[in-house]
């Protein structure tokens, strides 16, 4: 079920709501319910979908379970491999069986055809690297001795399950969540239900307003330079940049918040998955502000235990690298994938060796330093979202039409394109920009507006939906991973 | 209570502000017959044909809520190729409509067509769902997740239908204000086609829903037809759909010829399912066996279901423009040969006939 869709909005969530009330004092039997209406949120368009997902989850909580029992370091290490192959085995089949078919066995013609044709049409369940990621972590935890195994199973499947995460996350720690889940919650206070009620329609200002609008821009740019082979039509390339840039930070954000926005709803707390990221200064500012429920993840799981920064300069560039060609192959199987993760991890390397912000502050002084940092890193970051977005037959085209400068796009005989471009961008950086300035994000501000402010914000939101929302948009960009 | 209407006041504030202005634009706005979340109207993307020839048909024309007898549904292989005058030529009085549009709505998409034409019309006597043999929505490409089928679904029949303000209808005029530097609402529905079939597009209660193929004949020769034919003249394609993650695959001819007769039923109108013509030779066609058995086990559970034609009703490669779609000037004698075959099961003269009927086995 989308999080845009009337039926999540006006029909799901509301019912839930009202029977979640209902139950609030028993913690067994709101939990059991919140998995039962989290399974149903999953199953709308496929019920074969929950079968990875009960596997994953099943194995997971009897593994933890003996992982703790153990005493034999052997049958616990065992015990932790197992549950590892199968949850990378199911993310590794789904996710890379089509790409693997398609480019390697393609390649090599080893196998018949036939075979290829059968892995091409396996189906990537939504959400599958979310939810493994967070009961890998759990079952991590619990050999290193960090958490202890969760004593109810009905509230370790709704830590797993529970619905607003589950599809594109947060990645949420067992440590975070399921003691949130172990109680009775409050009841909702109106200022935390109004947060909530926020969070939400804010979220769906970014998807449906912001990011479905962006979408439309990619799609023109990149089909404009294509055509702008041989033709005078270029500069598209950057179009197709700047736009998916904030298309992919608007569409995951609204995730997060609609996220964040119906778990408050039910006393839960789900993490900060951004905070500003187009005003980072340099990579590792920007890895704590882009989907930092991934980036502690990948920290605390992948580049600490292979040895993080503590062995020196070569051994650190390696780990960063190796932990971010993961963290693209995580997304999706492709070679862009890889190209992006590497390039962010190049990133990372060049700012550890020398780090460039802190000499534009030197040299151009504080403020004007942080601004052409800020600058330079959205713009390295940018060719990442190039390698991310595009496909290998487009990428040569777009990266053509990129050495000619934006103002070309005026030929595109668009009246009032420009307008449109400019408006949808202000509307993403100067909500941001003002939680930047404060350390925050946008919707941390509404509770500290003036009342006439919230007005015009909540009329603004309405009208932005109403007038040029899109209506049949895209899906979530992070419902493919 | 207090710290409840402290809290929401900026909402409630918000909201009478909005009903204010809706009210005011309700009174002295614009008007636009097309104000319905069923469009998309973006900017930089052309609103889809097939949703203006649904909602035309649907509300604007008035052909689905008047009195008619015989309601067509399905794909566009009907919509081109059944002209609903030359059909009532044969049916002694009875009214037919051609409510057909395009396979881009899938299985899910006809059903739902059907289903709101008969809530529109509660006097009709029978269902008519005329789909071309070579161009099944099982076909990916027509899934049932399509997003044309889910706002059909979602915009015109089900609740959310009701959700429309009267400032919605700016939509249409902002996006080609962006796009065009206009903000009046274009004469042309759509910039693929010429002008007389823009008119025909806003008009077609004029031909009861009839339209003609939009192609002109002289830039596909019967040549170019064969080659069409050629490459798709087949049913595995359209017949199956992938399903558990991609583990198998369905067949779903059958369950939703099901779906339609328990439709009718629920309606209590009869149904009629109709394969349109095909420039296609049956023993060229892989696959046509297993298919075909799905619908003579559908025919068998299901004997008062009329099945006019056969899967491979094979017309002359002239009057076809490609694998499903009659030219226009084909289209009168397909029209009354159908009508009299309606007509002769309607009275009873031919029983329960056709080449799936049990007593054609």
């Amino acid at each position: 079920m989308a999080f845009h869709s009337f039926t999540y909005l006006l029909g799901f969530l509301p019912l839930v709501l009202l029977i979640y009330h209902v139950l609030r004092r028993n913690v067994w039997l709101t939990n059991l319910f919140l998995t039962v209406a989290s399974w149903v949120f999953y199953a709308w368009f496929s019920l074969a979908s929950l079968i990875p997902l009960l596997t994953s989850s099943v194995l997971d909580f009897y593994i933890g379970k003996k992982i703790h029992a153990s005493s034999n370091p052997k049958t616990r290490k065992w015990l932790l491999i197992t549950s590892l192959t199968v949850n990378l085995g199911i993310l590794a089949f789904f996710k890379y069986a089509v790409w693997f078919s398609t480019s390697v066995i393609g390649w090599l013609h080893v196998v018949d055809s036939s075979f290829i044709t059968v892995l091409t049409q396996v189906v990537l369940p939504a959400g599958l690297s979310f939810y493994t990621f967070q009961t890998m972590s759990y079952t991590i935890d619990i050999y290193r001795g960090k958490e202890v195994p969760c004593p109810s199973f009905v509230t370790y499947l709704c830590f797993v399950t529970l619905f607003p995460q589950l599809v594109a996350g947060p990645i949420e720690r067992s440590t975070h969540l399921i003691p949130q889940l172990s109680r009775v919650r409050e009841v909702v206070s109106p200022q935390m239900a109004v947060l909530a009620l926020f969070l939400i329609s804010w979220g769906l200002f970014k998807k449906i307003v912001l990011a479905d609008n962006f979408g439309l821009l990619v799609e023109l740019g990149e089909t404009q330079a294509r055509a702008a082979q041989g033709h005078d039509m270029v500069g598209a390339g950057w179009l197709f940049a700047y736009s998916f840039c904030f298309q992919i930070y608007c569409d995951f954000s609204a995730y997060t918040d609609i996220a964040r926005g119906s778990a408050l709803l039910i006393g839960i707390d789900l993490m900060r998955n951004f905070k500003t990221p187009h005003f980072a200064r340099n990579p590792s500012d920007f890895w704590q502000r882009w989907h930092i429920s991934l980036s502690t993840w990948l920290r605390d799981y992948l580049y600490i235990p292979l040895g993080g920064n503590r062995h020196g300069g070569w051994n650190t560039a390696r780990n960063l690298l190796i932990t971010m060609v993961l963290g693209g192959l995580w997304h999706g199987a492709g070679m862009l994938f890889i190209a992006w993760g590497l390039w962010h991890g190049l990133l990372l390397v060049l700012y550890h060796m020398i780090p460039i912000d802190k000499h534009l502050e030197t040299k151009l002084g504080k403020r004007i330093g942080a601004v052409c940092s800020t600058l330079l890193f959205f713009h390295l970051s940018l060719f990442g979202w190039i390698l991310f977005r595009a496909s290998p037959e487009s990428l040569p085209m777009i990266l053509e039409s990129m050495r000619y400068n934006m103002s070309h796009i005026a030929r595109f005989h668009l009246e009032n394109f420009h307008l449109f471009f400019v408006g949808l961008v202000c509307a993403v950086l100067i909500p941001d920009w003002l939680a930047y300035r404060k350390g925050v994000e946008f919707t941390d501000l509404y509770p500290r507006m003036p009342g006439w402010c919230k007005v015009g914000v909540w009329v603004a939101i309405f009208y932005a939906i109403i007038l040029i929302g899109k209506r049949a948009g895209y899906d979530f960009i992070y419902f493919q991973f | 209570m207090i710290s409840f209407i402290s809290s929401f006041k900026p909402v409630f504030i918000a909201l009478l502000l909005v009903a204010a202005v809706e009210a005011a634009v309700h009174q002295w706005g614009s008007k636009s017959d097309y104000n319905s979340n069923f469009f998309e109207f973006s900017p930089f993307r052309e609103e889809k044909l097939q949703k203006f020839i649904i909602y035309d048909k649907f509300f604007l024309s008035g052909l689905a809520s008047r009195p008619s007898d015989i309601m067509q549904v399905g794909d566009s292989s009907g919509l081109f190729g059944i002209k609903p005058k030359m059909v009532e030529t044969q049916l002694h009085g009875l009214r037919y409509v051609n409510l057909g549009c395009c396979g881009d709505t899938g299985w899910k998409g006809y059903y739902d067509q059907a289903k709101l034409a008969l809530r529109m019309n509660p006097e009709a006597k029978m269902l008519l769902l005329h789909v071309g043999p070579m161009l099944l929505p099982g076909d990916p490409r027509f899934n049932s997740w399509h997003p044309l089928n889910t706002s059909l679904h979602d915009h015109l029949l089900g609740p959310w239908r009701f959700f429309t303000l009267p400032s919605m209808h700016y939509r249409w005029k902002i996006s080609r204000f962006i796009e065009f530097g206009q903000f009046d609402e274009p004469e042309i529905i759509s910039t693929q086609f010429d002008e007389s079939w823009n008119a025909k597009l806003k008009h077609l209660e004029h031909e009861d829903g009839w339209l003609p193929m939009p192609v002109d004949p002289a830039t596909r020769p019967v040549e170019a037809v064969q080659k069409i034919a050629d490459r798709n003249c087949e049913y595995e394609k359209s017949a199956e759909e992938v399903v558990l993650l991609g583990a198998t695959k369905r067949r779903v001819l059958y369950p939703w010829l099901v779906r339609f007769a328990e439709l009718a039923k629920d309606y209590n109108v009869k149904l009629a399912v109709v394969f349109g013509p095909v420039p296609c030779q049956r023993e060229k066609i892989a696959g046509i066996d297993a298919i075909e058995d799905e619908v003579r086990r559908f025919q068998k559970e299901y004997p008062d279901v009329f099945i006019p034609h056969s899967m491979v009703n094979t017309y002359p490669l002239e009057d076809m423009a490609d694998q499903i779609h009659l030219w226009p000037h084909a289209t009168a004698d397909y029209s009354k040969k159908l009508g009299g075959e309606l007509s002769g099961w309607l009275t009873g003269k031919d029983g329960a006939s056709g080449p799936y009927a049990p007593a054609a086995q």
